[in-house]
């Protein structure tokens, strides 16, 4: 069903797959390695890697995939990953630790083959899952609540290493979950760290996930969440961006059922070099469901950054409802910023509405905060707080909203600008 | 007295027009004046030349204030030394509370007088005391500065900041304009309520009634760029009379 509308992840890499080969040869021995099955292999073949001629992949650092001879890295050294826990402020005691893929303290590990169909058309989210046969599962029964932190912590032993962390979650049916995920890593390597995240839920489940990347400042970084919506489920995403060399989230959402939700709210910064790629793709498969993107971009420098939000309303879904809007602040000239929504839509009965727009510091609101004794550095660190509010806010737990409030000030701070 | 302020021969020129030309003015410690001039004479160029908005730098003259120059000050800088601008036109602020505004100003103006932040409590203490003699409803504080408010109640909340802020030397833009007459009252109170020997004002308006509760030591014509008539307070009754006719043809 999904390989059609996922407009050209096949179709287009089948053509390109000649010249790919070569550029696949070096997987073929990560692929051995881990001992995955030929179908895997296959399928990996088949799918090709990300080019830049396929739609989902235009804005990408496709380049970094055949640019390095990726080697899987090696189980993370245990005082490296102590250290980068207690600067997250993490207890290990309460979280779900993964290190360079590796769920430690076996807490909570099983095989998953994909769950989502969204992922068996996406090439690296099969290189995941033939790399890293064991995935941090997380299963939460019928009616339970359940609130967790799951790091993924990527601490190589030196440059050209990869880490394929997997994630697979089962919401059941009336369940509740509230999940955290912090993706960080090394600050001076240059390593590729690409997380699946694979969550299912059951009819009438709720689903709030709150997903930070700071990366090291040298990573390349191409995560997935993938989330299957069944009848009445309601998933609540909430997105921060702040750090890594080249960096993509994707966020694919199946409503496979009547009446679900999706509300998808998102923030990136982005300074230096630092080039980001956002893209979403809500499926609305079934009747009346509703979904809800919101966007913010916040680029200094030479940062890069473009959100590709793609909708697709199947034929016999009725009553769909999606709603879209990205916006994005230059803090310099030299930043840039694109957006491009993509709906498809072969249904009549359907509210559809995006919107985009690029913009540049108020000088008016400057001044006036000025004006009343806020030095220049932090009034503008109060104006990109106040931008990316709307997203922030959407973050039901206070003290994790608050955290990440200040986790946007210190990156200001982090670029000269003000508390 | 003491002198506050003192303008010198000052020239500026906005958007390639030259909008003041060579406005002289001299305020003392104490003293309340008040500028009153046709529209587009250069009264919120003045403002905003003083307060050190971008693109308002003067092309000649000189500033002092309480003996500094007062053009070598960035906004921010002017705000601590305790310039204050109650702005004709208040500007709205998505996204950042009224409440933080105020804190994060008068937290901000503090530190660079030397003086310690203010505690959660001290502040929500002064400011609720604030507000209520303002007749603000604390709830307003919640919202985005100046997001939907009426205008009205955009002039009180400037008159909040200015209470808050305690400056030496207010220069008021139209505060009076767009209030009802009950909110004038209000306000002319809370302006009062911050005279002193220690402060001066500087009122820019169109409205005899204004000076009516606010009595100014000083009154002046501004006409296209400078100052072309000084006197006492019942010049204002007499520009209230005759208009800006005689002094418009002086200017040109
Ligand atoms: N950016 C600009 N470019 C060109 N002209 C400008 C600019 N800003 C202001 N002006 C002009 O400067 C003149 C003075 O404007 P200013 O706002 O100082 O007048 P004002 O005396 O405050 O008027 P009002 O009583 O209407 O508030 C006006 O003619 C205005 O059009
Ligand atoms: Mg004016």
């Amino acid at each position: 069903m999904s390989a059609k509308r996922r407009n050209g992840f096949q179709m287009k890499t089948m053509a390109a797959s000649t010249t790919n080969d070569d550029k696949l040869a070096h997987y073929r021995a990560a692929f051995e390695h881990a001992q995955a099955s030929e179908t895997l292999w296959r399928r990996f073949v088949e799918l090709g890697l990300p080019a830049r001629a396929q739609e989902a992949w235009h804005y990408a650092d496709v380049g970094a995939f055949s640019r390095e001879s990726w080697a899987m890295a090696a189980p993370a050294d245990g005082a490296a990953v102590r250290s980068l826990l207690s600067e997250l402020a993490l207890d290990p005691a309460t979280s779900l630790v993964l290190a360079n893929g590796r769920v430690l303290d076996d807490k909570g590990v099983g095989s998953a083959a994909a769950g989502a169909a969204a992922l068996h058309a996406h090439s690296l989210a099969t290189l995941n899952e033939a790399l890293t046969p064991r995935a941090a599962v997380i299963t939460i029964a019928a009616g339970e609540t359940k609130t967790l932190t799951v790091a993924s912590l990527t601490l190589p032993a030196g440059d050209g290493e990869m880490a394929h962390p997997r994630i697979a979650i089962k919401v059941a049916a009336g369940a509740r979950a509230d999940l955290r995920f912090i993706f960080a890593g090394s600050a001076g390597k240059r390593y590729w760290s690409n997380p699946v995240v694979d969550i299912t839920l059951g009819e009438g489940a709720e689903a709030r996930l709150v997903s930070m990347a700071r990366e090291g400042e040298q990573a390349l970084h191409t995560g997935v969440i993938a989330a299957t919506v069944e009848r009445r489920a309601r998933l609540i995403l909430t997105e921060l961006i702040l750090g890594g060399r080249s960096i993509r989230r994707e966020t694919l959402v199946d409503f496979i059922g009547e009446d679900g939700a999706a509300d998808l709210a998102g923030a990136y910064l982005g300074g230096g070099e630092t080039r980001i790629d956002v893209r979403s793709e809500v499926s609305h498969l079934s009747p009346r469901c509703r979904s809800r993107q919101l966007y913010r971009g916040v680029l200094d420098d030479k940062a890069f950054a473009a959100f590709q939000g793609r909708v697709y309303v199947a034929p016999h879904a009725q009553g769909s409802d999606a709603a879209q809007s990205t916006r994005s602040l230059l803090l310099q000239r030299t930043a840039e910023a694109a957006a491009k929504p993509e709906l498809e839509i072969h249904a009549d009965d359907v509210k559809c509405s995006h919107g985009a727009t690029v913009g540049e510091l108020d000088p008016d609101m400057l001044f006036y905060l000025e004006a009343r004794g806020v030095p220049p550095a932090e009034a503008r660190s109060m104006l990109v707080k106040a931008f990316i509010g709307e997203v922030l806010e959407t973050i039901a737990d206070e003290s994790l909203r608050e955290r990440n409030i200040d986790r946007v000030g210190r990156w200001m701070t982090g670029r000269g600008e003000g508390a | 007295m003491t002198v506050m302020l003192e303008i010198k021969n000052l020239h500026t020129t906005v958007g390639g027009r030259e909008i003041l030309n060579g406005v002289n003015l001299t305020i003392r410690a104490g003293e309340v004046h008040a500028i009153m001039g046709p529209n587009g004479s250069g009264k919120s160029t003045l403002s905003y030349v003083l307060a050190g908005r971008d693109g308002y730098t003067p092309t000649q003259g000189s500033v002092t204030f309480q003996g500094r120059d007062l053009l070598a000050l960035d906004p921010a800088e002017r705000a601590a030394a305790g310039i204050f601008l109650g702005f004709q036109y208040p500007v709205e602020i998505p996204g950042i509370s009224t409440m933080n505004f105020l804190r994060t100003a008068l937290n901000a103006v503090r530190k660079a007088r030397g003086e310690a932040e203010l505690s959660a409590a001290d502040f929500l203490k002064l400011v609720r005391e604030k507000a209520k003699t303002l007749d603000m409803d604390p709830e307003m504080l919640k919202r985005s500065v100046n997001v939907g408010f009426s205008g009205g109640e955009k002039k009180r909340n400037e008159m909040l900041q200015m209470a808050m802020l305690q400056p030496r030397l207010a220069i008021l833009d139209e505060t009076d304009s767009g209030l009802d007459i009950d909110a004038l009252k209000v306000v002319s109170h809370g302006i009062n309520a911050l005279r002193g020997p220690e402060r001066s004002l500087l009122m820019i308006t169109h409205y005899q009634r204004l000076l009516d509760y606010v009595v100014p030591d000083v009154v002046h014509v501004l006409a296209k760029g400078r100052i072309v008539k000084t006197g006492g307070k019942e010049l204002a009754l007499e520009l209230e009379r005759e208009g800006y006719a005689p002094y418009v043809g002086e200017a040109a």
